[in-house]
């Protein structure tokens, strides 16, 4: 693959490709590691993209496999050299997932919508995040984790169902 | 399948995610494209193989399937033809194959010289002055011509 179209999908797909690792990994090195990764693979394809029917949808899936794998592999080693840790998010990590603000409202509701992303389970938090950010159907999200369509549907629920409940003061005083 | 979001999900959708570093960008660009020249380079007819290997993934393995349906339907008919169940072809094989074929040649012997077996008596020599079995009626004068064309008449 060119350098020239790997620059275009950088620039049209990494914020997206980020935004998901960031609900997976526990670090934004991690996620900077495993952007880097993906990137280095279609780089050593001829033609990556030439029968995609949807590119970011695609990348996504890349992304999110390349993800799992690379929590696999750190708690493996994690497993080996330090006993077992939790390899994915945890909400201490001082991961930044939206972008900062002057008016503090705004971005103390940020910081809340943070803390309630980091605490709801991880698939449904992938869930949520597809939807809401990438405005994902249900059935693009269920091929992109490769889950049922109903799956995907439930735990979309669930997880904003949390937010609100989680969230509902703080809306309700901005708003 | 797309719900009609409420104004809360809207809200949400809205707050905008976090920038990329934009030294990343560098870094990983340029991670991967150093890593894609270290690829060994292949010459013309090893990209011409490769694009025909693995553009036509996909006709390659119909070829496939169809050899594997072809050599199954052959073997399906190899079991139920006869040739199939003939011995391997080796020594033990040629002494049995002889002793058959010696076998029914003496039974067709026994048959064509025994007229009991089948009831048909053998032919019988045809007696001067008689109908010879091709209807030529031999008399006296012929014998000249017997003796002109005793070639064809013999």
């Amino acid at each position: 693959m060119s350098p020239t179209d790997l620059a275009r999908l950088y620039d049209a797909h990494a914020p997206s490709l980020a935004a998901h690792l960031r609900g997976l990994l526990r670090e934004d090195a991690d996620v900077r590691d495993v952007l880097q990764e993906l990137f280095q693979k279609l780089a050593a394809r001829t033609n990556p993209l030439q029968e995609v029917r949807d590119e970011r949808a695609y990348l996504l899936r890349l992304a999110h496999h390349a993800g799992i794998d690379y929590c696999r592999r750190q708690a493996s080693r994690e497993r080996a050299h330090e006993g077992f840790r939790q390899a994915t998010i945890d909400p201490t990590s001082n991961t930044h997932w939206f972008a900062p603000t002057s008016d503090p409202d705004e971005a103390e509701f940020r910081w809340q919508l943070s803390e309630g992303l980091k605490e709801l389970p991880t698939d449904q938090r992938w869930v949520v995040q597809l939807k809401l950010w990438e405005g994902m159907t249900f059935d693009r999200i269920a091929e992109v984790l490769g889950i049922p369509l109903n799956a995907a549907a439930s735990r979309y629920r669930y997880g904003i169902d949390k937010l609100r409940a989680q969230l509902r003061p703080l809306y309700d005083e901005i708003r | 399948m797309s719900d009609p979001k409420t104004p809360f999900e809207v809200r949400l959708s809205e707050v905008p995610r976090a920038p990329l570093d934009p030294s990343w960008r560098a870094d990983i660009l340029g991670a991967a494209v150093a890593s894609s020249r270290r690829q060994p380079q292949r010459n013309w007819f090893g990209n011409w193989a490769w694009t025909w290997t693995w553009t036509w993934t996909w006709a390659w393995s119909a070829v496939a399937a169809t050899w594997v349906v072809i050599l199954g339907l052959n073997q399906a008919a190899g079991t139920l033809t006869p040739s199939a169940q003939l011995p391997s072809w080796g020594p033990d094989a040629q002494a049995s194959l002889a002793a058959q074929v010696e076998a029914r040649r003496r039974l067709l012997s026994a048959v064509l010289e025994d007229p009991s077996i089948n009831g048909v008596a053998a032919p019988r020599a045809p007696r001067p002055g008689q109908l010879s079995p091709r209807g030529e009626l031999r008399l006296p004068g012929l014998g000249q011509r017997e003796q002109r064309c005793p070639r064809v008449l013999a």
